[in-house]
């Protein structure tokens, strides 16, 4: 074939294939060399990106450490400003210029504090140095602060912010452990946001509690490990990580429970392209921004702590129609339950939104009471009929409807006007209706006694129907709250019970006053049995309420609530009814004034009927003795002893001291008292009297407190405190000396020195 | 703000910081009117004339007690040891200093000190009188015109500041 070639007549057409290939391979090689070229050039850049990159991000990392360093110095500069305006306060002359003055800088600088922390918190973030503290606290009272802390701001604006009950579940666990700083920070931050944004309408605030399920945790926890392998060879933040890990942890400790927070505003809304970035440090969303201050922050700085405490946050879509925005997330916290022994799961079997409060008792000595212990069954509960009515008059629309919705699911038959004008004719109906009930309840036994043994100290939980889990006794003690309850639906009340809650601005005052005098007047002439309270809802800077003009006709019985609607005072008004434990008789008118201020603290009172001792008076309920010539110390030491809490005797030498010491015991001896107490817990003695001088007087009594074997500390009042003198003191037989004149902090300070070595309490 | 009753308030304040800062009063006095509440709307007022009648009775015996032939020095320091009691317990400092010099001239049984210092116990006494009459007067005016009277900040407390 070769010599075929060489020798053939056609040697070009094979040059040409050969040349072809040649090229093309010379072509293929060339390409070839580029690419590496090409490659070698994006490895460089790429060398080049990945350095570039580690530094930005050392730098910005040692830029979030220089600012938290610097905190200290700004932070304790401005603690120096905030010092010394303080102490200025005390040399100015009330009402002038210069008190203004320094009430403004006062007010700049709170201001800059609060600017401070802002930058402060997101630095601190990044640079990883935001621990997680662990305490127990009230979730249900924290959400009530916060909401009422804004609520003055924001009704200025014409907003109203409402807790919104939602289905009780956070009620039921409201103990929790967890970081309570940093949630409240979120709140408020969400909160401050929604009342900047917000000019009319309202910002609702609730919260639910949800069990994280099984398979979620399974997913969770698979799915991390291989999708944290390969983000970890990407990437090397360190928050995301320990944000994984955080969350983690959360997830799989069996005994948190997911708690999701929604604030939801009618304000100006954020478009949607911007939600991913508002998220973003120092973004805002221009166009509301205006006229706002605000460094941008805020968010960023929710969702950093959000992201700590194992949760999420987003914005949620809206209806049509509907404006505003709706902030949702979540954090993961542990419910702490004093009483209860059933286990978490079964509470919320019933599903997240479940109406079915079977059960949910838990009883916390310190929380003023917001669980609820109903004794019916597991059932949604419709309102009943039979049950007491309840008209609620209120202007808000969103405030009603929650607290429609929450009072409907705990079976209360709510009838809401939508507006003022509407009060009568809903007033005429429930007449109708309890004179209705009247006529066909049956007869049966007012269960009034049992009722009232709801308040008594040792509230017989065993009378109430229904199960009853692990309820201890003595966490009753103090009776620091009141379990709602409510009785099962068999029981009819002979003596019927109507309340009205009116919002005392939801139309002229007068005329609402005129309906709902008339409707109780007529009430009373038709039905004597039943009785009809009102509650009056007031604003507390603009009073709607006129004294004058109704000319104090106000009923004794009547409670007038100022602050705003939700939380403990929903729950104090609902308590009200029969129901749920109310009271029947007729309260002394005093109590009407003292409602309004009590608040979150309803439980005082009976605190104080059943007698529990008054923990701020640290000499409470016991008895002193003074002894002294001087009629102004015998005074200052009343006084004294008595703003601490005591029951004082006085008496002016140690001959008459030794005498109510006798009689004192003789009387307990004269009334059979086997063993004798000391007549007196303290002794003030003076040293220096006529008759009998104090160290005369402190040996005989301690004679006398041998034979019985009792002890009193006596505390020696003396103008000297050189050696001498205090030597004969303790001779004598007293305790402690203390000079004059005897002030409040020196008898305080001798006493708990006595009490500290045993001899008193 | 009612402006008349401001310059009052001011001027009260004025006496009242003037009285401490002259020595007149002290922190005895602080505590008294602490001890002034919506219980004891009087307590000042009631314990001050206290002091005044029992004081003016101390005069008197301490007066007749040195001017007897043989001078019983331990009932005339029994006499000075309660003045300074009562003196010290309603922060009248300059008659609680004055009883201080008394008792040691008494000690020495130095007699014409003893009278010197009488003298100048009786000045301060009435001293004090005088100036916490006219304070009540002032508080009375203020009270009367509507206002509240504030407890005596004469001696600036350092607050940390809570940060």
């Amino acid at each position: 074939m070769i010599s075929f070639i060489c020798h053939g007549s056609m040697p070009l057409l094979l040059v040409i294939p050969i040349a072809v290939g040649v090229i093309a391979i010379l072509i293929v090689i060339c390409l070839i060399a580029r690419t590496r070229v090409t490659v070698m050039h994006l490895r460089a850049t790429l060398i080049k990106q990945m350095e570039a990159t580690r530094q930005a991000e050392s730098k910005s990392m040692s830029k979030s450490n220089a600012f938290a360093q610097a905190s200290h110095d700004v932070r304790a500069s401005l603690a120096g400003v905030i010092g010394l305006i303080d102490i200025s306060y005390d040399e100015v002359s009330p009402g002038s210029e210069l008190e203004k003055n320094l009430k403004q800088l006062e007010a700049c600088t709170k201001d800059l504090m609060g600017f401070l922390n802002c930058i402060l918190d997101t630095s601190k973030v990044e640079a990883g140095k935001m621990p997680l503290q662990e305490e127990e606290f009230d979730l249900a009272q924290l959400l009530e602060d916060v909401v009422d802390l804004y609520h003055p701001v924001a009704m200025r604006k014409g907003v109203d912010v409402i807790l919104d009950p939602n289905d009780g579940t956070v009620l039921k666990h409201s103990l929790v452990k967890g970081d309570r700083g940093k949630l409240k920070q979120i709140l408020s931050n969400l909160l401050s946001n929604a009342v900047k944004f917000t000019d009319d309408g309202h910002i609702s605030v609730r919260a639910w509690v949800q069990k994280p399920s099984l398979e979620k945790l399974i997913l969770v926890s698979t799915g991390n490990s291989w999708w944290k392998r390969l983000m970890c060879s990407s990437c090397k933040k360190n928050d995301r990580e320990s944000g994984d890990e955080a969350v983690n942890e959360f997830r799989q400790n069996p005994n948190s429970a997911e708690f999701v927070f929604e604030v939801d505003d009618t304000g100006k809304g954020i478009p949607k392209e911007m939600r991913k970035s508002v998220f973003e440090n120092y973004i805002q969303v221009k166009e509301t921004a205006q006229g706002q201050e605000g460094t941008g922050l805020g968010l960023g700085i929710v969702q950093s702590l959000v992201r700590l405490m194992g949760g999420d946050i987003k914005i949620m879509d809206k209806d049509m129609g509907e404006r505003g925005t709706c902030f949702r997330f979540n954090v993961f916290l542990a419910p702490f339950d004093a009483g209860a022994t059933k286990p978490l799961e079964e509470d919320l079997e019933a599903g997240g939104y479940g109406v079915a409060h079977h059960l949910g008792l838990t009883i916390h000595a310190n929380s003023p009471g917001l669980s609820f212990h109903s004794s019916s069954t597991r059932q949604v509960r419709s309102p009943k009929p039979e049950g007491s009515p309840v008209v609620l008059l209120i202007q808000n629309e969103e405030r009603r409807r929650t607290c429609q919705s929450y009072m409907e699911r705990l079976g209360i038959e709510v009838l809401v006007p939508s507006q003022w004008k509407d009060l009568p004719i809903i007033l005429k109906k429930v007449q109708m209706k309890i004179i209705n009930n009247a006529y066909h309840s049956s007869s049966g036994k007012s269960d009034r006694s049992w009722r009232i043994e709801r308040f008594s100290k040792s509230a017989s939980c065993s009378k109430s129907r229904g199960r009853v889990r692990g309820v201890s006794l003595s966490s009753l003690d103090g009776a620091d709250h009141i379990l709602p309850v409510c009785k099962s639906p068999g029981h009819k009340n002979q003596a019927g019970f109507v309340l009205l809650i009116v919002d005392a601005s939801a139309g002229p005052f007068q005329e609402i006053f005129m309906a709902v005098t008339e409707f109780r007047t007529e009430f009373r002439k038709l039905i004597p049995s039943t009785r009809c309270k009102v509650v009056w809802l007031d604003k507390p800077t603009m009073r709607s309420i006129d004294q004058r003009a109704i000319n104090g006709k106000l009923d004794p019985d009547d409670i007038i609530m100022s602050k705003p609607f939700h939380g403990t005072r929903l729950l104090q008004v609902i308590r009200l009814l029969p129901e749920f434990g109310g009271f029947l008789q007729r309260r002394p008118s005093k109590q009407v004034k003292e409602r309004p201020v009590q608040n979150a603290e309803a439980t005082k009172p009976l605190a104080e009927e059943t007698g529990s001792t008054r923990r701020e008076k640290p000499l409470g309920g016991k008895r002193a003795l003074v002894v002294d010539d001087s009629e102004i110390m015998r005074k200052l030491a009343q006084c004294n002893l008595s703003n601490l809490g005591a029951t004082v005797q006085l008496c002016e030498n140690g001959k008459e001291a030794l005498q109510l010491i006798r009689e004192g015991i003789d009387e307990q001896r004269e009334s059979g008292v086997s063993d004798i107490h000391r007549p007196y817990d303290y002794i003030l003695m003076d040293c220096q009297m006529p008759t009998m001088d104090g160290y005369e007087a402190t040996r005989k009594i301690r004679k006398e407190e041998k034979r019985y074997g009792i002890y009193m500390p006596i505390i020696a009042l003396t103008a000297h405190s050189s050696g001498t003198e205090v030597k004969k003191i303790f001779e004598a037989g007293m305790d402690f000396h203390i000079e004059k004149p005897a002030n409040g902090a020196r008898l305080m300070k001798a006493i708990t020195e006595i009490q500290s070595r045993g001899g008193g309490a | 703000m009612d402006v008349g009753l401001m310059q009052m308030q001011r001027r009260l304040a004025e006496y009242t910081s003037a009285l401490f800062k002259e020595g007149i009063l002290d922190s005895q006095y602080v505590q008294l009117q602490e001890l002034q509440d919506e219980s004891n709307p009087d307590f000042v007022v009631e314990v001050v004339s206290l002091f005044f009648t029992d004081s003016e009775k101390l005069l008197n015996d301490l007066s007749r007690d040195l001017a007897q032939q043989n001078v019983d020095f331990k009932r005339v320091d029994a006499h000075v040891h309660q003045l300074k009691g009562s003196s010290s317990s309603i922060g009248a400092e300059r008659v609680k200093n004055a009883c201080i010099v008394f008792r040691n001239f008494c000690q020495e049984k130095n007699i014409p000190g003893c009278l010197r210092c009488l003298q100048q116990i009786k000045q301060e006494f009435l001293l004090v009188k005088s100036k916490l009459e006219t304070l009540f007067k002032l508080e009375q005016q203020v009270v009367a015109a509507g206002g509240s009277i504030p407890t005596s900040g004469s001696l600036p407390t350092v607050q940390q500041p809570i940060l």
